[in-house]
């Protein structure tokens, strides 16, 4: 038995390793296998064993479409209607465009899909994932593929659901390309954040029965404006007003003076005969003095001063308006960075 | 003691104007010619004698900023009013001056004059502290009034007995025509000098009248 040990052993390392669980994609082979060989129930569950992994053994969406396509027909046979149009359903909203094959599917099934196509309104967008452009005068270009003849509102709407402009509001058929140059609705570029584009498709009642949504993470290049030319400084401003100061320095130094010449002399040289000219000198300051404080009263208009500021100010506003407008030219050629999400469908028809 | 006090009031004048406003008024400067009528007044123990008559004369000044420095020549044949014998009167001044304010002035310096009669001449000489205060009368500074006292702080006189003290005072009206360089001025002073004991006291007044020019 000792012996036996090492070959044991040698044996179990050498065989082939148990059959792990089978991939989605070999369950969807065998589902086909079972398909053909009409064991329905087993196609059907393996499909369904195979749509429902998830992870990243997941089936690429064209796979999943062929194995909606083998789900809905095997369903069709077996006479399971809803379980058909659920899966046909899946289809279309997936890729509206899709068809399923007429050489693998018998006249019933394909013309059953066709139906449900139709009456499926919904759109799929293809956007790029990343584009630049200038705002203005360049454009960013989505194509609209449509499952069948409905009315659709495409539209960029902001985060909150506000729509931002909209692009295109009609019919579409097949397909269709729409454009955004960027700006809002009041033709303004529009600023970095979320946004996303919106295609309602409304049903045949004129109710919006699905809702696409793409978010666009907008990035916006950094403008270089030029400095708005700040107001002239109040000391550069002239006083428009005379003030009380020079009116009160003419009346102190006429008045208080041209009355200490006329007084003073007979104070200081009491032993002296001042001459009467004092009176003539002391007299002539003090008219002078009132004179002058009379004319330099405070709140006078300069108008010299006043035409002076008007200029000084005059002259700020055409650079303050040139300015304002050369930056408004530079805002408008903000240059915008578009990278789009993964596109979410919202069904809004009831079950 | 005239070095001592004109040591002491240099150095106020140093003191003061290294507080001045650092960006006075734009330099200035001027140049005048003076007529005038002067009355002088000449009082001893024993009597007064009285003398009046017309004086001519030149002024001149300079401002850097804050510091100026001016000078004023004079003289005339005054008589005698009551017509004994009439005299000279020649007089002169230089001042160094500083603006610590706009409107206020402070002068140092000394002033001369002199008394020439057939009898001999009388010299004094004072070392005068001045204040001088000066306003404008117009917006555009082209009318001024000013007012201008002193302290003689030492004085000499060539007589018998010392000097004592002296002051004075000086006010007027200055007008410059406007976009010119000429300036007229009319102002009137009177100053009174005394020796010891008052055993002579001189005092002049004159009404001025000069006319320049000057920025």
């Amino acid at each position: 038995m000792g012996r036996c040990w090492p070959l044991c052993v040698a044996v179990v390392l050498a065989a082939p390793p148990i059959a792990s669980a089978q991939s989605p994609s070999e369950l969807v082979a065998r589902a086909v296998e079972a398909y053909d060989d009409l064991d329905l129930a087993t196609a059907v569950g393996l499909i369904r064993r195979a749509l429902a992994v998830q992870g990243p053994e997941t089936l690429s969406l064209h796979e999943e479409l062929r194995a909606l396509s083998y789900l809905g027909a095997a369903e069709f046979y077996r006479d399971n209607q809803d379980s058909v149009l659920a899966a046909f359903q899946r289809i279309v909203k997936s890729d509206p465009r899709f068809q399923i094959d007429d050489l693998v599917f018998p006249p019933e099934v394909t013309s059953l899909f066709a139906l449900v196509r139709r009456d499926t309104k919904v759109v799929r967008a293809e956007v790029p994932a990343v584009d630049r452009f200038r705002a203005g005068s360049e454009r960013w270009t989505a194509q609209l593929y449509a499952s069948s003849y409905h009315e659709i509102l495409a539209a960029v709407a902001r985060a909150d659901g506000s729509l931002l402009r909209v692009l295109y509001s009609g019919l579409i058929g097949d397909s269709l390309e729409i454009y955004w140059d960027g700006l809002d609705s009041a033709r303004t570029p529009v600023g970095a954040g979320r946004y996303f584009l919106t295609a309602q498709s409304t049903g045949r009642t004129g109710n919006v029965v699905r809702l696409l949504r793409v978010p666009l993470d907008v990035s916006a290049s950094e403008i270089d404006t030029v400095p708005l030319p700040p107001r002239p400084a109040d000391s550069l401003f002239l006083p428009e007003r005379t003030s009380r100061g020079p009116a009160l320095e003419a009346l102190a130094g006429g008045v208080i003076g041209g009355v200490a010449v006329a007084l003073l002399p007979s104070a200081l040289a009491s032993d002296t005969d001042p001459s009467a000219s004092r009176f003539l000198v002391g007299g002539a300051m003090t008219i002078a003095g009132f004179v002058g404080f009379f004319k330099q009263r405070g709140g006078q208009p300069i108008a010299e001063n006043i035409a002076a500021n008007e200029a000084l100010i005059g002259e700020w506003r055409l650079r303050y308006g040139d300015a304002a407008r050369r930056n408004e030219e530079l805002r408008a050629q903000v240059d915008l960075e578009i990278r789009a999400g993964p596109p979410t469908l919202v069904d809004l028809e009831g079950p | 003691v005239i070095l001592r006090r004109a040591a002491a009031i240099l150095g106020l004048l140093v003191l003061t104007a290294g507080n001045v406003l650092a960006a006075q008024e734009r330099n200035r400067w001027m140049a005048a010619g003076i007529v005038g009528l002067a009355n002088v007044t000449q009082s001893t123990t024993l009597d007064t004698t009285k003398l009046s008559g017309p004086v001519v004369g030149l002024e001149a000044g300079i401002r850097f900023r804050w510091a100026e420095l001016r000078g004023r020549y004079s003289q005339g044949n005054l008589d005698q009013d009551e017509g004994g014998e009439g005299a000279d009167l020649v007089e002169g001044e230089l001042m160094l001056g500083v603006w610590p304010v706009k409107p206020l002035a402070l002068r140092f310096g000394p002033r001369a004059r002199s008394f020439v009669t057939p009898a001999g001449t009388i010299r004094w000489v004072f070392w005068e502290a001045r204040a001088r205060f000066e306003a404008s009368l117009s917006r555009s500074a082209s009318v001024w009034s000013y007012f201008e006292g002193w302290y003689v702080v030492s004085g000499s006189v060539n007589a018998a007995a010392s000097f004592d003290n002296g002051r004075g005072i000086e006010g007027g009206l200055g007008f410059q025509i406007p976009s010119t360089p000429l300036q007229v001025r009319a102002a009137y002073r009177i100053d009174r000098g005394a020796l010891q004991d008052d055993v002579r006291t001189e005092g002049v007044d004159a009404l001025m009248l000069s006319i320049g020019v000057g920025r």
